[in-house]
């Protein structure tokens, strides 16, 4: 750690330099102005509020009632029920927060990840930098899949192994846009007087750099969410994600493959949730980005 | 999911030369298929005036098309155990015979490639004589001689023709010490104990007997073109694609009536029922029991069911905890709703357990299924008296086919009673690695018989090896009651062997007898004679089409 006086020095260049609040306002007017963005926002709204809020007010998601088991949808059971006999509306609404906390945790490790290894990969352009790029790039060469299955098989299928999958399969987008921005936002003045007033280098990656790359990273990951839980879902039909009787949309739509000429219903009603969750984090991911371009004219 | 079809149907057309090989690849990339395609090509390469069109694809003659969800690898009987019934069910009593067989839709032995046989008053001594007159595809003739190659070369493993993989020798030729030919037709077979299995025993596959010339001259390679002495010849092959047999006008029963069969696989049950009624296929091998409704009420098709020797079973390991505890594995026993599993996974068609030994085989016992009712009451009861407070285990299961199905029943079933289940979802591989390590607290499996005698489940689950790895069972009585068994030749006599050693079975409460599913097969209603058969074979000799 530096001197606290010296890193207060650094943050009035770096503080003084765009004028952010009002951007910010411009950004959301933007964001509002457009339809798709906002039916994106409202979207996700509404899924946040299902996935808190929903498990409470439904059946048991994996109460078994073999008599009722494959009836159609209708008044008792609106999505109909499963080969158990298991409520499939209260599956799909149980299996809500799973699939928002397993899409939101694998953005975050891959988010995380990706930004610390691409922001020092660019700001330490040397040896240290080629390493951390190439192993990126290393991830990239394999097929998202692959490489989903090969961390499942190592570390056991299940919920958790899927998260760090669809993470790491996530991590090479993050890494490039990161050392990218960084690129170029290292060469700005801004970086040069934080320097010479003898910000350390940790210091200015933390308070100088990331704070400017952060945007397009933002976007990126609001999109990778949709991405990461379609990702957790297609394991999850392969067999290397939750297992059952986990309510996971992934999952279900895999055991409801056999019953696809019998009781379509099994399978439609988890397939809309995946739909629209992704619909949604698309929408307003490019919203957002649309909001948020400088190039954009409000 | 129609890939396969897709590509099928391309390299036909590629075959019948409708469509050139560049139009072909182009086709084929854009429906993504890179790597089929290669093999497939070098196929039509390899044929001589590869514009004729496919045999399976003529008119004229009678065509059976046949799908089952099983990949064929290689076609050699005494290496098809090991890659399972893609090998096995083209081979089976179709293109290669045994000395025995068994009567279509049952397991009443009868001779087949043996005329008759005799044992010797000690029991050490099993003499067949060969029946005369049968020749092999390739013309030669088949003799007592033939025979002791092809046993010979199961049981030696110095034989220039022990191929990798013939892992049913154990089975087939257990207990044989000497093969001769003690004349041109009189095969002698020596036993080290005076075991009664031997007959049964060369009805499996395994057994199947090849033409020694072929071996000669093919060597390894004689798994890709077999040579056998049965009713079907085969034709051609290419992989992943379609297996065609034609009918051996000069087989020894008599020429069958269909002119040739076409196998092909179909894992997925939905295509391959699709394809059924849709008339692109015959016959569907294994009709998931959800659609045999379906195919029963349409009329244009026929389903044909019956019990196939198949027990499934929900084992303890008693080595080590909890279930090294009498009264938990009990409760286990009373807590299993079986009906369920009949109903919620086999549609109803599905015999609740009972003992180990199946339905229609020598010693199953109906009265058996009162030794441990559905009885949650009592299982709870039970859970208490074992002394554990909140007892949980883990389930291994496997993650394919109906297995996912079960392990969720039971599991709740268990939590009705206060036990706690958490399935442990495996791979086969992984699954019997696991088991095999005796790792596996409870697992879910199953059994089928190869031969139609109980002693393949009541030695292999409860006598051999494998009983005290993965059950860490070991019971003298019963394993002196199924050895004995072995080699009792009155069939009273075995009836109480086996009952008794059930009772045993069941006391000790080692696993949980599920039940026995049945078995379907889709047909269309133009197929005749056609019958499921108990240890799952699909012969078509008495087959025929209207």
């Amino acid at each position: 750690m530096s001197a606290p006086v010296r890193d207060r020095a650094a943050d009035a260049v770096s503080l003084a330099a765009p004028d952010r609040p009002r951007r910010r306002w411009r950004a959301a007017r933007r964001f509002a102005r457009d339809p798709g963005a906002v039916a994106g926002a409202l979207l996700l709204l509404f899924l946040a509020m299902v996935a808190v809020a929903g498990p409470a007010l439904v059946r048991d998601p994996i109460a078994q009632n073999i008599p009722d088991r494959l009836q159609p949808p209708s008044a008792t059971y609106w999505f109909g029920t499963d080969e158990l006999g298991r409520d499939i509306f209260a599956r799909v609404v149980g299996g809500a927060p799973i699939s928002l906390a397993s899409g939101l945790a694998s953005v975050i490790i891959g988010l995380a990840l990706g930004t610390l290894m691409g922001a020092v990969a660019g700001y330490r352009e040397g040896r240290l930098g080629l390493a951390l790029m190439g192993a990126v790039d290393l991830l990239l060469a394999l097929p998202a899949i692959l490489l989903a299955i090969t961390i499942a098989a190592r570390v056991g299928a299940g919920l958790p192994a899927a998260m760090v999958a669809a993470g790491l399969v996530g991590l090479p987008a993050y890494a490039r846009l990161a050392r990218a921005s960084t690129l170029s936002v290292k060469r700005r003045e801004m970086i040069d007087a934080a320097r010479a007033l003898g910000a350390s280098d940790a210091a200015i990656l933390r308070r100088h750099i990331l704070p400017n790359i952060l945007t397009p990273l933002i976007v990126q990951a609001t999109i990778g969410v949709g991405s990461a839980i379609l990702l957790v879902a297609a394991l999850g039909f392969l067999g290397l994600g939750a297992q059952p009787p986990t309510p996971e949309w992934g999952r279900m739509l895999s055991d409801a493959q056999r019953y696809i000429t019998n009781a379509p219903w099994i399978g439609i009603f988890p397939g809309l949730a995946i739909t629209l969750t992704v619909l949604g984090f698309n929408l307003a991911g490019d919203g957002l980005r649309e909001a948020l371009d400088p190039t954009a004219t409000s | 999911m129609d890939d396969s079809r897709t590509l099928n149907s391309l390299v036909r057309r590629l075959h019948a030369g409708a469509l050139s090989r560049r139009a072909f690849l182009t086709r084929a990339a854009q429906i993504g298929l890179a790597a089929p395609i290669a093999s497939a090509l070098a196929a039509v390469a390899a044929r001589p005036g590869s514009a004729a069109p496919s045999i399976a694809l003529q008119n004229g003659g009678t065509t059976l098309v046949v799908a089952i969800p099983q990949a064929t690898v290689q076609l050699d009987p005494a290496v098809a155990g090991s890659n399972g019934y893609g090998d096995v069910l083209p081979l089976w009593d179709n293109i290669t015979e045994g000395l025995t067989r068994f009567k279509p839709g049952s397991i009443e032995l009868e001779p087949a490639l043996a005329a008759s046989w005799d044992t010797s008053e000690d029991g050490l001594q099993v003499v067949f004589q060969i029946r005369p007159n049968v020749s092999f595809h390739d013309g030669s003739p088949l003799d007592a001689k033939a025979v002791a190659v092809n046993f010979q070369r199961q049981i030696d493993e110095n034989n220039p023709f022990h191929f990798p993989g013939m892992t049913y020798a154990d089975i087939v030729f257990a207990d044989v010490e000497k093969v001769a030919a003690t004349g041109d037709l009189e095969l002698t077979v020596t036993l080290s104990r005076p075991t009664i299995l031997l007959p049964g025993n060369l009805a499996i596959f395994a057994a199947g007997i090849v033409s020694p010339t072929a071996l000669q001259n093919e060597g390894e390679n004689f798994g890709q073109q077999p040579i056998g002495t049965g009713p079907f010849k085969f034709q051609s092959w290419t992989k992943d694609v379609e297996l065609v047999m034609v009918a051996n006008d000069g087989y020894w029963g008599g020429r069958p009536a269909l002119d040739r069969v076409v196998w092909r696989t179909i894992a997925d049950d939905t295509v391959r029922l699709s394809e059924l009624k849709t008339g692109g296929i015959d016959v569907a091998n294994q009709i998931d029991l959800k659609d045999a409704d379906s195919v029963e009420q349409d009329a244009a098709l026929q389903l044909l069911t019956g019990p196939f020797l198949n027990m499934q079973f929900l084992a303890f390991n008693e080595a080590i905890a909890p279930f090294d505890n009498l009264a938990l594995r009990q409760a286990v026993q009373h807590a299993v709703n079986k009906q369920n599993i009949a109903d919620a996974a086999f549609f109803g068609r599905y015999t609740l357990g009972a003992g180990p030994i199946a339905p229609t085989l020598l010693g199953y016992d109906a009265g058996l299924a009162e030794v441990y009712p559905y009885d949650p009451e009592k299982a709870k009861a039970l859970v208490a008296e074992s002394g554990l407070a909140n007892p949980s285990f883990e389930l291994t299961n496997r993650t394919n086919s109906f297995w996912p199905l079960l392990g969720q029943l039971i599991q709740a079933d268990l939590a009705a009673v206060g036990i706690t289940a958490t399935i442990n979802g495996l791979e086969d591989a992984e699954f019997f690695d696991l088991l095999n390590a005796g790792q596996a607290q409870a697992f879910l499996n199953d059994w089928t018989w190869d031969n139609g005698d109980p002693d393949n489940v009541m030695f292999s689950l409860f006598t051999a090896p494998r009983a005290q790895t993965r059950m860490g069972y070991k019971h003298d009585r019963v394993n002196e009651l199924n050895v004995a068994a072995q080699q009792e030749r009155d069939p009273d006599q075995r009836v109480k062997m086996y009952a008794e050693a059930q009772k045993l079975i069941l006391d000790d409460a080692i696993m949980v007898i599920l039940g026995y599913p049945q078995r379907a097969i889709g047909a269309a209603a133009t197929v005749q004679n056609l019958q499921v058969s108990p240890v799952a074979d699909l012969t078509f000799r008495e087959v025929s089409l209207t």
